[in-house]
């Protein structure tokens, strides 16, 4: 009886361990969007071009950390979507395959790169959100610009995500730098810190907190706004009157790959009118003009003039200032409110 | 006739000299064995990490670390991780030992579903605590509302509370393994003798278990500190040195600073390490000498049964009310703000894929590592050569680092030859596997610190050889130790997140980095129907497990697993 039951396990361990994979035409991919557009989109390509698309969802900084580690075997023929600081130093480390696409040649240049290292697939920004119940509640109008952040009635109100762990973060705050110019956007981020209850460590971070009232306002990536308003939460947005930065979701061919071909057919499709329509539905601003974004309609939204290759080169610089000026005070906060309680308590 | 008697002494000398050598040398082939395994899984990887946070675009710098001492937010984050692993640590031992003490010796119909309720935060992801906690006490959480209470989540009290739920069955694992073999006849005595409850344990259930108390002491300090969900959550304006590491990763992408901050965070622990070694010196308490006995349950004492019951019914309460809310989520909309009754988050078949891959990786890395753990526990133990201590060490290490760091230091080190695994399942078994040792280890030693080696010397003496002493005497004591070693493996595989999103490859999906994104992107239904089913799929398994072992006729459950 014991053997017998032994056996039966190893017998159970070897067919599970024996479970193949069957090989189709397909490529791998890192993709970069929230899980449902990467879930839709690889079910696109599929669709239209035929390739299955093995993927796995990942974050940018994970996607560009796995591209660090991994180089120069890596472990997936694309990605698709990540952020423009890692399209540019993929492109100066030669992780990039070069492909010019006759699919993107009409396309407007912002959207891709002269030697075609990499190309956009679409872009995204950050919006102001607001919590519709607890506005009402308090008897607040939802801000139509940057500068009611500064309000003292929000202090402790409002979320935002933290540059120091978040991507999106990182372009809310050069935006702001390009917005108000380098003097003034310090200041103006100073004055924002006074009310900011704190720094999320997720991009999308804000848009939860909000859309479940714990805070009133938020700053936060668009790219789940859209959903989080369908599923009910009782979230509202605007594009306050200054504008909003914006930021490429860029896709490249990893080199050394050993199916370039179908990457190249690949990159044609994500060209194509039928894919900036699919980018477009799912909110993002898409390639190709005149089609109405999910999120924003027919017209763009006013965008704040943002010099990117400027941010990528100082972005070390920048973030060692925002670490001064904000994460010294934070700790200076907690001991003060540390000093406090231990008043209190002893 | 003469020659071929001759023959045979001459072929049995020849074997015996065999056997005596492998008698005398077996331990150390193993140890060389788990040595390659643990240099190579282990060290190699962490090695790079740690070149990493010396090796800037220029060569060798120190300019990382200098950073790290320069600006205050980075050694207040190193504070801030110390004062939560302690604080969390003195909570779950004392918690740990009342939920154990209460299973193992209190009243009868108490035992089993105090043991469900230690174990049950096992099946969910750690930050899932955050995500309940949130929903229940958040400014605008289910509980808050009712009670018109005015309760900050976004604190000190709510990442402790968090990480105190999310790892009481680590606790509770150990301290139960180590209370089950106390014997019981020596407590029966006593308390025969007329000595109190409280005497009985404070002069004898304590001391005995003192050494594993401080294991699971230790192993739940590295735990914690290395556990970013919560504190990233939760932690509003607190910085802490583990979410820190793990996001300098994805925000910055500063692999150098990343590497800086994990490299400071595996400091305290050795230095815990080496403060427990300091302590147990001299302290090998042997209880099992010869055959337990197997005692009546002794009725326990209500001075000690109700300041217990105290401590761990708000507990138990806690983990039922987050389970709760997952259940619940599961069922509605939108928990707290649309709860009308769905069913398309469990019927939702995406996540299926992802569970079931989960599971063939968990079940290969909890039997792997309980056969890797079981071992290593005996060559650390019984072994004879110099580097045993190191060799524990070695093999703890991999809980202390951050999975964030570890799982990059797996793609660094094996995306080249020699060890090209990477865009293999094995190198996800493999890092699962060696990550968490651990409780393998520390379950077999804490076993092994209790069995005299006099029962092995008695059979060495009646002429049995290693092989025959390993298999008869040793692995069945510590059955119950390789039973502990792959359920936790096995379960928090099923679980673990940090360093596998790392490895997981395209077409490759695992349960956990499947819930964890929908949680991300707050689909809190669809996270929480993901974790149900896999809850359900490890309930289903421990309850197979156990079929298994009373036909094999190990009976796990008395064993104490």
């Amino acid at each position: 009886m014991k053997r017998i039951s032994l056996t039966l396990v190893a017998l159970v361990m070897l067919v599970v361990f024996a479970a193949g994979m069957a090989q189709a035409d397909s490529i791998s991919a890192y993709l970069g969007f929230s899980r449902e557009v990467n879930e839709a989109l690889a079910k696109r390509i599929e669709e239209k071009t035929g390739i299955e698309v093995k993927n796995v969802t990942l974050s940018w900084g994970e996607i560009w950390a796995r591209l660090r580690s991994e180089a120069p075997r890596f472990n997936a023929d694309m990605v698709m979507s990540f952020g423009g600081a890692a399209a540019l130093e993929g492109t100066q480390k030669g992780y990039y395959e070069a492909y010019q696409s006759p699919a993107w040649e009409d396309i407007d240049p912002s959207f891709k790169s002269p030697d075609g290292t990499y190309y956009a697939l679409g872009t995204f920004s950050f919006v102001l959100v607001g919590n519709k119940t607890k506005l009402a509640e308090k008897g607040y109008a939802m801000p139509t610009s940057w500068k009611e952040l500064l309000d003292p009635k929000w202090k402790g109100q409002i979320v935002v995500p933290s540059p120091r762990t978040s991507g999106t973060a990182f372009m809310i705050n050069y935006s702001f730098l390009s917005l108000f110019g380098e003097k003034d956007g310090w200041k103006f981020l100073e004055d924002l810190d006074n009310n900011i209850a704190f720094y999320t460590r997720s991009g999308n971070a804000p848009t939860d907190l909000v859309a479940r009232g714990e805070y009133l306002l938020g700053i936060t990536a668009d790219e789940n706004v859209l959903k989080r308003i369908n599923d009910g939460y009782p979230l509202e947005w605007n594009v306050p009157a200054e504008g909003i930065g914006y930021e490429g979701n860029y896709c490249v061919i990893l080199k050394g790959t050993r199916k370039l071909e179908l990457a190249k057919k690949v990159v044609d499709y994500l060209g194509s009118q039928d894919c900036s329509e699919f980018i477009a539905s799912m909110g993002y601003i898409p390639p190709r003009p005149g089609i109405a974004s999910g999120l924003y309609g027919e017209n763009l939204p006013r965008f704040i003039d943002l010099d990117h290759a400027w941010a990528y080169k100082n972005q070390r610089d920048i973030m060692l200032n925002w670490k001064r000026k904000f994460m010294m005070k934070e700790t200076e906060d907690a001991k003060k409110v540390g000093d406090e309680r231990e008043k209190s308590g002893g | 006739m003469a020659e071929r008697l001759m023959t045979a002494v001459v072929d049995r000398n020849w074997w015996y000299r065999l056997r005596a050598f492998i008698n005398a040398n077996l331990i150390n082939f193993f140890a060389g064995g788990l040595f390659a395994l643990l240099a190579i899984f282990l060290l190699y990887p962490i090695v790079s990490v740690l070149v990493f946070s010396l090796w800037g675009d220029h060569g060798f710098t120190l300019d990382f670390y200098a950073e790290f001492f320069e600006y205050n937010f980075y050694y207040w984050s190193l504070i801030n991780t110390l004062i939560l692993g302690s604080s969390t640590m003195i909570l779950l031992v004392i918690i740990g030992f009342c939920f154990a003490y209460l299973t193992t010796r209190g009243p009868m119909w108490l035992r089993k579903p105090l043991k469900i309720i230690a174990l049950l935060p096992l099946a969910a992801p750690p930050y899932i605590f955050s995500i309940s906690l949130i929903t229940l006490f958040g400014r605008n959480g289910l509980l808050n509302n009712l009670f018109q209470l005015n309760f900050n989540i976004y604190s000190w009290t709510g990442v402790i509370t968090a990480q105190v739920l999310a790892f009481l069955p680590l606790s509770y694992m150990m301290i139960e393994n180590v209370l089950n073999a106390v014997n019981p006849s020596l407590e029966e005595s006593a308390s025969d003798m007329g000595a109190s409850e409280f005497r009985i344990m404070r002069s004898i259930t304590i001391p005995l278990a003192a050494p594993g108390l401080l294991k699971a002491a230790l192993l739940v300090f590295v735990m914690t500190i290395a556990e970013f969900g919560n504190p990233a959550i939760l932690g509003g304006r607190l910085p802490f040195l583990a979410p820190d590491a793990y996001l300098m990763i994805t925000g910055e992408a500063d692999f150098n600073m990343a590497s800086v901050l994990s490299v400071v965070l595996i400091a305290p622990c050795i230095l815990i390490f080496i403060l427990h070694n300091f302590f147990l010196s001299g302290k090998g308490y042997t209880t099992i000498v010869g055959k337990p006995t197997a005692a009546e349950p002794r009725p326990i004492d209500p001075a000690i049964k109700i300041p217990f019951l105290i401590l761990c019914i708000p507990v138990a309460i806690m983990v039922l009310l987050s389970f709760g809310v997952i259940v619940f989520g599961s069922f509605v909309k939108i928990v707290g703000v649309d709860n009308t009754f769905v069913i398309d988050h469990i019927l939702n078949t995406q996540s299926n894929i992802a569970i079931w891959n989960s599971f063939k990786v968990s079940l290969g890395a909890g039997l792997f590592g309980a056969v890797v753990g079981t071992l290593l526990a005996y060559v650390i133990m019984r072994g004879k050569f110099h580097g045993r201590k190191l060799m524990e060490m070695i093999a703890l290490s991999g809980f202390a680092l951050p999975g964030t760091v570890i799982g990059v230091g797996y793609i660094i080190a094996f995306n080249r030859p020699p060890f090209l695994l990477t865009g293999t399942i094995w190198i996800i078994i493999l890092n699962c596997v060696f990550r968490f040792l651990a409780v393998g280890v520390e379950a077999g030693i804490s076993k092994l610190h209790q069995i005299s080696v006099e029962i092995e010397e008695a059979s060495a003496d009646l002429g049995a050889d290693f092989l025959t002493i390993f298999l008869k005497v040793i692995l069945p004591i510590m059955f119950s130790a390789f039973v502990a070693g792959f359920i936790y493996t096995f379960m928090t595989t099923m679980m673990s997140l940090s360093s596998v999103i790392f490895l997981v490859t395209p077409g490759y999906d695992l349960a956990s980095v499947y819930i964890y994104l929908t949680a991300q992107l707050g689909e809190l239904g669809l996270a929480s129907a993901t974790t149900i089913k896999v809850i359900a799929i490890v309930a289903v398994s421990m309850a197979l497990l156990k079929v298994v072992a009373r036909k094999t006729g190990l009976d796990v459950k008395k064993q104490g697993a």
